[in-house]
């Protein structure tokens, strides 16, 4: 890591425009990536909400479909 | 001719030995007034101007010395003719001023004691006391009555359950706005100015330039490059950069197998929500095929 002497050792970089585009590119796309990230769970949110809601209607019409079948299957006093 | 009984005046007081008096001593004046008349001299005075008053002249005597302004209160000529010499202290009745000219001079009443008068400072002098609550010297009046007793009012419950609103802390300082950009903090320009999200707008740059006190947005400057010269970072830089990248590109990797997995879900959420409608369809079928036997018979 270091010489004998205590000095630093450095490494030369080529492409240091290129590296520091890059590095700024890979930003931007972590930027994006938040962001779809974000709608993604926006969008789960609602179809949470709409799972429940289409919960709450099937235990409504399992309700109305055990009250028909008592009322036409179990008659009273004929 | 009103200077005649001036030098017979001077005739008699060489008579009666009279020593002269310096020349600035003579500060007695005379007023001409024809306001007494002559044909009624005052009794018993032993003038030796009778002759002029029996001629037809009136004399006033002005006694007062000229220690006062002569030309401020008197109207007239006025001439100074004897020693500057109270006329109450002149022993000889007859050198008296006023019984040179046949006035005479009653003898003034003694003045009344008055009182000293002292100054308000001067009667609380010596009696200065030290305040401990002022922080100075308060005078103390001895004759003063004593101070009224403040009067306690009744406590009101209102007014005690009533607390007192917080003393605004005039210390505090108005905090800085947040900086906008560091001037130690590295930034990309690519990554601030180049971004669609920090695009500013006109009316955003205006201000911003006007917080800043700028006239233009100067980008962070990055490290200088040139191609031609080679660039060196340390060592121990060049390891974390390398441990950064492998710890990105296991992050990308677990990335992806979640966006695999996710894309998995929907796939099967699709199917099923694609059996549900299926079914949904077919459940309303039958609902209608029943309403229609049971309510059209």
């Amino acid at each position: 890591m270091y010489g004998k002497k205590g000095a630093p050792i450095y490494v030369k970089i080529d492409e240091y425009k290129d590296i520091i585009d890059i590095i700024a590119l890979m930003r931007k796309k972590i930027n994006e990536a938040k962001k779809t990230i974000e709608r993604i769970n926006v969008l789960k949110n609602e179809e949470d909400a709409e799972l429940e809601s289409w919960h709450q209607g099937l235990v409504d019409i399992e309700r109305k479909v055990d009250f028909i079948d008592k009322t036409l299957f179990e008659p009273e006093g004929m | 001719m009103a200077f005649n009984f001036l030098k017979k005046k001077k005739q008699e007081e060489e008579k009666l030995d009279i020593p002269p008096l310096p020349k600035d001593d003579f500060d007695l004046s005379l007023q001409v007034n024809s306001s007494i008349p002559l044909n009624q001299p005052p009794q018993g005075s032993a003038t030796p101007y009778g002759d002029l008053q029996a001629s037809g002249f009136s004399f006033k005597t002005n006694t007062t010395l000229n220690t006062m302004n002569a030309g401020s209160s008197t109207s007239g000529p006025q001439y100074n003719i004897g020693p500057k010499i109270s006329p109450m202290e002149t022993p000889d009745p007859d050198l008296r001023p006023g019984a040179y000219l046949g006035v005479e001079h009653e003898e003034a009443p003694p003045l009344p004691k008055q009182k000293q008068k002292t100054s308000p400072m001067e009667s609380i002098q010596g009696s200065m006391q030290h305040d401990p609550f002022m922080g100075h010297d308060e005078p103390v009046f001895a004759n003063s009555p004593p101070l009224p007793k403040p009067q306690t009012q009744k406590k009101d419950p209102f007014l005690d359950t009533m607390e007192d609103p917080p003393h605004p802390n005039m210390d505090e300082e108005v905090p800085k706005p947040p900086a906008i950009f560091s001037e130690d903090e590295d930034v990309d320009d690519e990554s601030i100015l180049g971004h669609d999200e920090y695009k500013l707008s006109k009316e955003q740059e205006k201000r911003l330039l006007e917080t800043l006190g700028r006239e233009k947005i100067e980008k962070p400057k990055l490290r200088e490059y040139h191609p031609d010269t080679p660039l060196f970072i340390t060592i121990d830089g060049y390891k974390e950069i390398l441990a950064d990248i492998e710890h990105v590109n296991a992050t990308l990797k677990a990335s992806e197998e979640v966006l695999d997995r996710l894309n998995e879900l929907k796939n099967t959420k699709d199917k099923e929500f694609e059996k549900w409608r299926s079914e949904l369809e077919d459940v309303q079928r039958k609902l209608l095929y029943v309403d229609k036997v049971i309510f059209e018979r």
